[in-house]
């Protein structure tokens, strides 16, 4: 019984390590952010004297936070619509339709997710935005990013499309139902669970992407939120305190998503590790 | 009936598959097989003046000292973010299935870092290690710490190795914890009773249950470090004096800041080979296993 509890408080202490070590780089930066520059440079490790809440304020304005904020709501928002609808049209016609066609294409969708986004990177750009005029706008972005997670979401949503029974299908069809009115009606709003475990995660990933926006979007008006700190970091590479505020706050968005959505979150990270 | 199911057959193909099928076509297939071509050409990015050069652009970049320097230095990065990564992700695996108390608390809190983007990431460590690390080595006297680990080239590798790991650790956390979580207790119990030591339980029969968990997270871990982009750009900026500069990077820097097109997607074809004989393994492994069982 007196090993049990020693056993147990080990392993509380060992969790406890391991949560600082996970959380301090964030605590630190949370912290700096609210003293001065001079403050971090002479004891990052200090405490703030005054609360200096101007740096949030001055980073606000600097970074175009809501601008910057707007374009990714866009982005993400944008992608998540598409990518479920398309996505769950597909999964139902490779779940439902037996036919060699669609079987092959399948297929070679997800033989395609393992490609490195930068093989095919430089053509994309010299389509969207040379040949197709599309350079410096929302569009592409969405649009590419949509076909980045169209894969992973038939995968997911068919593995699920199959465990529900197809006698659903057939006694809609044959009350006189016709296909796309099965679909949107009957079979949707069961996708339900899977989906929210599909959104969550694509979210996360595409609020998060750098690489592909920062190849279409150039101008202040255009920038996502990572665009943003890219460019705030860099510009004002000696002023600290500021920074630390800017990186807090392109932060807090998705923190608060995931403490909203963390069992989806989680659950996502499992399904999506099986998909190679 | 039987032509009125056909044709409900191609309704559906046409209705609900060909949309998505389309958008897989113009955003990866189309613009793979393009970037084969662009390949073999020369290209400046600006206007349509490019020049078939048959394999140039592949005898160049191997005959690149930097270029090979660069796919060396990815395949060191990555068995260290591999190891690291991994050792760290089953350690807590291990200990967030364990009897603890507030064990979802703790794998929420430690899952955090995911949560961040690259980007953000990056510069946070930068600070950290350009601040925080140096303070704390002038306040104690060590002199290996007094200067920042992000100017030396040997130990820029090994920060960009602990920001990728801390990182990935708490992902792969996951997966091993759902793979520790389907070891029957029943069999640990066994071999507890038959008297094997915690170690024992561990080597020959945890570890050996959550196979598949392994395998997943280790080729998981590496193709996603073949692939670093974002922290290698905030944490070292492949600095010091480009001696941190991974592939994925150095094919960016060569397209979009040195304009040679063609020779940066040579480099980016020879990369997605190497990704897709990685998974052809995995593949391999994942089947072989399958057999078995």
């Amino acid at each position: 019984m007196k090993q049990k509890r020693y056993a147990g408080a080990v392993l509380l202490v060992l969790a406890l390590v391991a949560t600082v070590f996970y959380l301090f780089p964030l605590v630190l930066v949370a912290i700096n952010s609210v003293k001065t520059t001079g403050e971090f440079t002479s004891n990052p490790f200090s405490l703030p004297t005054v609360l200096q809440w101007g740096n949030y304020s001055y980073a606000f304005g600097q970074m175009h936070f809501l601008t910057s904020l707007r374009n990714s709501l866009v982005i993400t928002v944008s992608v998540c619509v598409l990518v479920s609808l398309l996505g769950a049209m597909a999964a139902y016609a490779v779940s439902r339709v037996k036919h060699k066609f669609v079987a092959t294409v399948y297929y070679l969708m997800l033989a395609s997710m393992c490609a490195p986004f930068q093989a095919y990177m430089i053509p994309l750009v010299k389509i969207y935005a040379s040949q197709l005029g599309m350079n410096n706008s929302l569009i592409p972005v969405i649009y590419i990013g949509l076909g980045l997670n169209i894969c992973f979401s038939i995968f997911l949503v068919r593995g699920f499309l199959n465990s529900i029974p197809k006698e659903i299908d057939e006694a809609a069809l044959i009350d006189g139902c016709s296909s796309t009115k099965l679909f949107f009606n009957i079979i949707m709003p069961m996708l339900t669970p899977i989906q929210v475990t599909l959104l969550v995660f694509v979210a996360m990933g595409v609020w998060n992407d750098y690489l592909l926006s920062s190849l279409f979007l150039n101008t202040q008006e255009m920038r996502t939120l990572p665009m943003m700190i890219r460019v705030f970091c860099a510009q004002y590479s000696n002023d600290y305190a500021p920074m630390m505020a800017g990186l807090v706050m392109s932060i807090l968005p998705m923190l608060a998503f995931y403490l909203a959505g963390q069992k989806q979150i989680l659950e996502g990270v499992v399904q999506g590790s099986v998909k190679g | 009936m039987l032509s009125a199911q056909k044709r409900d057959v191609w309704k559906l193909i046409l209705l609900f598959f060909v949309p998505a099928m389309f958008v897989w076509l113009t955003t990866m297939v189309i613009p793979f097989l393009y970037g084969i071509w662009i390949s073999f050409v020369q290209w400046d990015g600006i206007g349509n003046n490019y020049e078939f050069i048959g394999l140039q652009n592949y005898i160049k970049i191997f005959s690149n000292a930097k270029f090979l320097q660069s796919l060396g230095r990815t395949a060191i990065y990555t068995i260290g973010t591999v190891a690291l990564s991994n050792v760290l992700g089953i350690a807590l695996g291990l200990l967030l299935t364990s009897a603890l108390k507030g064990r979802n608390l703790f794998r929420t809190a430690i899952f955090v870092p995911n949560v961040i983007g690259g980007v953000a990431m990056g510069y946070i460590w930068k600070y950290i290690f350009n601040y925080g690390f140096t303070a704390i080595g002038i306040s104690l006297g060590i002199q290996a710490l007094s200067t920042s680990m992000l100017s030396d080239p040997t130990k820029a590798m090994i920060a960009l190795i602990i920001v990728s790991s801390w990182q990935l650790s708490a992902y792969l956390m996951i997966i091993y914890v759902a793979g520790f979580t389907n070891v029957p207790a029943e069999l640990v119990e066994a071999a507890r009773v038959d008297g094997a030591s915690s170690w024992s339980v561990l080597r020959n029969v945890r570890l050996p249950m959550i196979r598949s968990s392994l395998t997943i997270c280790l080729f998981l871990a590496i193709v996603r470090s073949f692939m670093v982009f974002e922290v290698n750009m905030t944490l070292t900026d492949g600095g010091p004096f480009n001696t941190t500069e991974m592939i994925a990077f150095r094919i960016y820097n060569t397209a979009f800041v040195s304009l040679k097109f063609g020779n940066a997607q040579a480099q980016a074809v020879v990369l997605f080979v190497i990704v897709a004989l990685i998974s052809v393994c995995q593949a391999y492994f994942t089947s072989k296993r399958e057999v078995q069982m």
